[in-house]
């Protein structure tokens, strides 16, 4: 984190005479801090510490509540660290789009190199502390989320095949197998099935985005299931996704896994979600369209997530402590 | 979080007074920020010890 150009090369020590760099191609300032949060996309750590939370708190068993906060904050560590380690290696893209034009690196008020090793850093250490501290299984599932995420998603996946969102989907889906693991030592059917959740879920609610920020995709040529499949093909798999996604969501009930409370909320939460995509599915957008059906369907996906999640904590940690 | 800092596009004129005091004030911040990271993990280091070896809890 502090070996970037700025640090090591421009102004080594505070004493140092900076004035003999002026101009100096390639010098910039040093990164503030806040960019270096920037680079952790602590919006997408939202969602990965609380679906994380939430496999912590539906698992059976006890953890102690510091050994469980550790294992949270090493879960929000490594999804840090894996987006630094993505904004590292997509800079030059990012540079090219709208909506990532302002993150740290292109924008120029941070060295790429600051970025790698903030990235390596943080994920490094989330790894070996959760390893410490709370067992060595849910620190292994960490370390392979991350390489995931910055190695196979984002070096691999996302610039070579359309299908980036649907296999890259299971990087964002093994915060809640974490922290059932951090609990219990072990990996069950329950938080496979939570995996199995956001990797379906993450289809149909990237590419209702995909729908509306098709143009910036294709400018810099990432092959976005809208550039190269249609956007009619595109819209038809967001509904076939969200159908396999009722499936799935329903299965912890099916299976005797989750109680009413959380069987009930889930055919609610994901019919309303496949009633959305299916007006997303079945229509065609003319031109000068503000495509406010793929927006509605995009924000009511996150805000399904969180309370599918819920609804299964309820089920799981509350309704059995309340004895309803 | 929505306060960004100014974008710096171009090399820096280190012999410009307050381009001088904005590298400062962000080694500064930095260094800060750094102290401040390295005395949670002392911390925190300190509680998992506590927890692990039984005392508490």
């Amino acid at each position: 984190m502090g070996n970037d150009k700025t640090m090591t090369e421009a102004v080594p020590q505070m004493n140092a005479q900076p004035a003999a760099l002026a101009g100096q191609p390639g010098v910039i300032m040093p990164a503030h801090w806040r960019d270096f949060w920037a680079l952790t996309k602590p919006g997408v750590i939202r969602l990965v510490v609380f679906t994380g939370l939430c496999g912590l708190l539906a698992a059976p068993g006890h953890i102690h509540p510091v050994i469980g906060f550790v294992a949270i904050l090493c879960i929000a560590m490594g999804a840090g660290g894996a987006a630094a380690l993505n904004q590292y290696h997509e800079s030059d893209l990012d540079a090219l789009m709208k909506r990532t034009a302002n993150r740290p690196i292109p924008a120029g008020r941070m060295d790429r190199e600051a970025a790698l090793q903030f990235g390596l850093a943080l994920s490094g250490f989330s790894v070996v502390i959760m390893g410490l501290a709370v067992n060595w299984l849910s620190a292994a599932i960490l370390a392979f989320s991350i390489f995931y995420y910055a190695v196979i998603y984002t070096v691999w996946l996302k610039p070579n095949t359309p299908q980036n969102i649907v296999i890259g989907g299971g990087a964002g889906a093994f915060p809640p197998v974490i922290g059932w693991a951090a609990v219990t030592g072990d990996v069950t059917m329950l938080p496979i099935l939570l995996f199995s959740i956001i990797f379906f879920w993450t289809p149909p609610h990237f590419w209702a985005l995909a729908l509306f920020v098709k143009m910036d995709y294709a400018r810099v040529g990432i092959p976005m299931m809208p550039n190269v499949a249609g956007e009619k093909s595109t819209r038809h798999q967001v509904f076939g996704y969200s159908l396999v996604l009722f499936a799935i969501t329903m299965a912890p009930y099916a299976l005797g896994l989750t109680g009413a409370t959380y069987g009930i909320s889930a055919a609610v939460l994901t019919g309303i979600f496949v009633a959305l995509a299916a007006r997303v599915g079945f229509r065609v957008a003319g031109e000068g369209d503000t495509l406010k059906p793929e927006k509605q369907l995009f924000a009511y996906s996150i805000v399904y997530l969180f309370m599918v999640f819920t609804a299964l904590v309820v089920d799981r940690a509350v309704v059995p402590v309340i004895g309803v | 979080m929505s306060e960004q800092p100014t974008p710096v596009s171009s090399a820096p004129d280190f012999n410009d007074p307050a381009v001088l005091a904005q590298l400062r004030a962000r080694q500064r911040s930095r260094a800060l920020f750094m102290a401040g990271i390295l005395i949670a993990l002392c911390v925190l280091f300190y509680v998992i010890t506590i927890v692990k070896i039984g005392v508490w809890g």
